[in-house]
């Protein structure tokens, strides 16, 4: 799915939480949105998934501007926000049926959502209701659903920071190069530089609402060996500062 | 050790500190407020009780002392509602309120705790004595110094009985109905508003309730002799007793928790108390977990049990994964009544968005309905017993009734429950592509059977209503008809409502929603001023073209919100109150 963020703004009360962002993501990347706290970041992933609505500028998805109300583009992205949305009685099986049937995907093969349950350690769990489980179970019943639904936009806030164990986001990771290979498009917010540095295509830092850098990870600091994300962000920091 | 949480000074000087910082360097403000301002109060509530006590009272020609007496009886129930819901809060802000969550983190003892969570419930209570005095000031003649005193020692006296009554509360709100407050508060209203019916049932109730002295002392302006030297006594007499109860309380909320060491020899006495029964597969199993712990150490056995039990489980869930159960949608034909009738207007796909709207279980709507029966039955046994004293009991039967078997405000919908992303709410279904337009045509599809199923029950209530107005049956049915075709045409406004709750537009309004939201008001008026006509005014038949245009007015209302929702800039994330 072709992405274009055309000069979004968002404004919260008197709080510009996003100004002027422009980007145009290719299908097929990884993309790390990073920022410190408050930069904007979820605002961003609200933006895209439909929840937020920006106060300035558009968005558009295989150049069909985006809006709320139009379900078919709706249907090809998922957002997956720091707390999955989920019924708390439901378990995971319940859930995984449910996004099915709102996404309007065919019947899942069994084997295969067994099979991501499994990955995920979570297959024991599958009756279990979801307001039982531990955050990094509930993420990965929400990556559970979302793997299933296999999106053509998957926005994903802070997955590495979930709750998930080292396996669960090993698995995230493989899955996300995997999906990008087929054309989906992964965006994602993070503040482990280390692991966004390798598994991201593209890199996008925002600062107090704003796009500050974006481009390939080793781009962004002159190449491999010569710096590096962190070295990158302080370098943003000592110019923000005070004198 | 004093405990100061939310230190003003402290805070007042830390902000300071951080606007210089933030100055100095250039940068924006901080984000949003620092404070937000504390949500409605049910003082406010009660502001309004006392106005409508002011006109009741300065509109009876020569202050009747008869009507005082009511007043001050209707005092006594509403405040032993306030005691009652006021407990059970106390409670909850004792063990299960954010802030004693949160601070179960930090290092306080639970004695600071309770002092601290304690004396801001009381001064948070501060409304009692001010509605009191103000109550004494409307319904007491006693004059000069002297009355002032009095007033104010009996408006004391009232606080502190109702935090007596809290205190001792406290400790057994599992033993009384959630409910009790709120009939005392409708007892209330109705002794205030129909005080020639109830007085006789009611201010004998009201006598024996924890302020009734008080009430009976300060009626009808003896305040001056004796009785007011019973006041000014009574005064630290309740004081004291005040002080008793908290201190008891935080006795029993301070007690240390005691743990019980495991004894040798446990797991024996467990395993020769079940022997001679057989015993369930769960009981055997933790039998031999007990009498294995007594020989090696827990952890490892543990972990090699539960990992059995996960493969154990892991296993029987690909089964059930394999069995494709998981994926079918209800059956509705499996369903209680109404839920089936339900099913039988809603298409595949419907029911799909049907079962995502109603959350992970099927409504118990024909459950609802049973109890409305019930409610219908003895609404309709009181009324026939001719008891007039009893009929407040008829009147409460059939609010059951209604509050049961309608979807009043449009019927509850799970999906609209809210969770958070990021520190703020957003409904369930704004992660999801819902469609506000299918959406609320399902929604529709079920409230319209739910109302049809209760269609009987109203026209019956219908006949009560036309038996205490003296009217015939067919014009009280015929008024309950008109009733549910309104409901019916204003539902579509009640579902747009059920949108709108969940997002932020009406916060933060800007200049240019003002005439949105006049256009809105214009809209409620229309309808309420169409509906008025089709109930009161226009005879017959001529009622029917009023009910179709409040329809038409409330289906344009719900087309221009679906409009405005997908298109304009409402957000489905607010903040946390």
């Amino acid at each position: 799915m072709q992405i274009r963020i055309d000069k979004v703004s968002k404004k919260f009360s008197s709080v510009w939480a996003l100004e002027e962002v422009s980007l145009d993501l290719e299908p097929g990347q990884v993309v790390g949105v990073l920022g410190a706290n408050g930069a904007g970041k979820t605002t961003l992933l609200n933006c895209l998934a439909g929840i937020v609505v920006p106060s300035r500028g558009r968005i558009y998805y295989d150049g069909e501007e985006f809006r709320r109300g139009k379900m078919e583009l709706r249907r090809r992205l998922m957002f997956l926000p720091d707390l999955p949305m989920a019924f708390a009685r439901m378990n995971v099986l319940q859930h995984i049926a449910m996004c099915v049937r709102l996404f309007e995907r065919p019947e899942p093969d069994a084997t295969k959502v067994a099979k991501i349950l499994d990955q995920l350690n979570i297959l024991a769990l599958a009756g279990m209701p979801l307001g039982t489980m531990s955050r990094g179970q509930l993420y990965k019943s929400g990556l559970a659903a979302l793997l299933v639904i296999d999106p053509e936009l998957w926005i994903l806030d802070e997955p590495l920071a979930s709750g998930m164990d080292p396996m669960g986001i090993a698995y995230f990771k493989r899955e996300s190069k995997s999906a990008g290979t087929r054309g989906r498009t992964v965006v994602y917010t993070t503040q482990i530089l280390e692991i966004a540095e390798k598994f991201s295509d593209r890199i996008c830092v925002l600062d107090h609402g704003g796009l500050r850098l974006t481009g390939k990870a080793g781009e962004l600091w002159g190449g491999e060996g010569k710096g590096s994300l962190e070295q990158v962000l302080l370098d943003l920091r000592d110019q923000d500062s005070m004198p | 050790m004093k405990v100061r949480l939310y230190d003003a000074a402290l805070v007042r000087h830390l902000k300071r500190a951080a606007k210089e910082r933030a100055r100095r360097a250039g940068r924006k403000s901080a984000r949003g407020k620092w404070w937000k301002g504390g949500g409605g109060s049910p003082a406010a509530f009660w502001w309004i009780w006392l106005l409508a006590n002011a006109v009741r009272v300065m509109a009876q020609p020569g202050n009747a002392p008869q009507l005082k007496g009511y007043v001050l009886s209707a005092m006594s129930l509403a405040l032993a509602g306030v005691a009652l819901s006021q407990a059970r809060k106390l409670v909850g802000k004792l063990t299960t309120d954010g802030e004693r969550v949160v601070l179960l983190f930090y290092p306080i003892s639970n004695k600071d705790f309770f002092v601290w969570a304690a004396l801001r419930f009381v001064a948070r209570t501060v409304w009692i004595p001010v509605l009191a005095f103000a109550t004494y000031f409307l319904t007491n003649d006693a004059a000069g110094t002297q009355g002032w005193v009095i007033q104010i020692a009996a408006a004391l006296s009232e606080w502190l009985i109702v935090l007596c009554a809290v205190f001792a509360l406290a400790r057994y709100v599992d033993k009384y109905a959630r409910w009790l407050p709120l009939v005392l508060y409708i007892a209330a209203g109705a002794l205030l508003f129909s005080p020639a019916r109830l007085a006789e049932i009611l201010q004998p109730l009201a006598l024996a309730l924890p302020t009734g002295w008080l009430h009976v002392l300060m009626a009808g302006g003896r305040a001056q002799r004796w009785e007011a030297h019973v006041i000014l006594v009574g005064l630290p007499l309740v004081g004291l007793l005040f002080a008793t109860l908290y201190n008891r309380l935080q006795v029993v909320y301070c007690k240390d928790e005691t743990t019980v060491p495991r004894q040798e020899g446990q797991a024996a006495d467990f395993v020769g108390r079940a022997s001679g029964t057989e015993l369930s597969p769960e009981e055997a199993e933790l039998q031999e977990e007990l009498e294995s712990a007594e020989e090696a150490p827990a952890f490892p056995i543990q972990a090699t049990w539960q990992k059995q039990r996960l493969a154990n489980w892991g296993a029987q869930a690909a089964e059930y994964i394999w069995r494709r159960d998981w994926m079918r949608l209800w059956d509705w034909q499996q369903l209680p009544p109404i839920e089936r009738a339900a099913g039988w207007c809603l298409n595949q796909r419907e029911k799909g968005e049907a079962q995502f709207l109603l959350g992970p279980k099927p409504p118990a709507w024909s459950e609802k309905w049973k109890i409305a029966v019930i409610a219908t039955a003895v609404a309709f046994a009181v009324m026939l017993s001719g008891l007039e004293k009893l009929y407040f009991l008829a009147v409460l039967a059939s609010a059951v009734a209604v509050a049961l078997g309608l979807p009043l405000l449009g019927g509850n919908w799970p999906v609209t429950n809210q969770g958070s992303i990021s520190g703020k709410l957003s409904p369930i279904f704004g992660c999801y592509p819902l469609c506000y337009w299918s959406a609320g045509w399902t929604m529709f599809k079920l409230n319209a059977v739910r109302t049809a199923a209760w269609v009987p029950l109203g026209l019956l209530l219908g006949v009560l209503n036309a038996k205490s107005t003296q009217a015939s049956p067919a014009q009280g049915c015929w008024v309950v008809a008109r009733c549910i075709l309104l409901f019916l045409m204003v539902m579509p406004i009640l579902l747009a409502g059920k949108f709108s709750k969940v997002t932020n537009d009406t916060l933060n309004l800007r200049l240019r929603l003002v005439p949105l939201v006049g256009a809105f008001v214009c809209v409620v008026f229309l309808m309420i001023t169409l509906g008025a006509v089709a109930l009161l005014v226009a005879p017959g038949p001529w009622a029917f073209p009023f009910i179709v245009a409040t329809g038409l007015v409330a289906w344009g209302t719900w087309a221009a919100y679906g409009c405005y929702y997908d298109r304009a800039q409402v957000d489905l994330l607010r903040e946390r109150s």
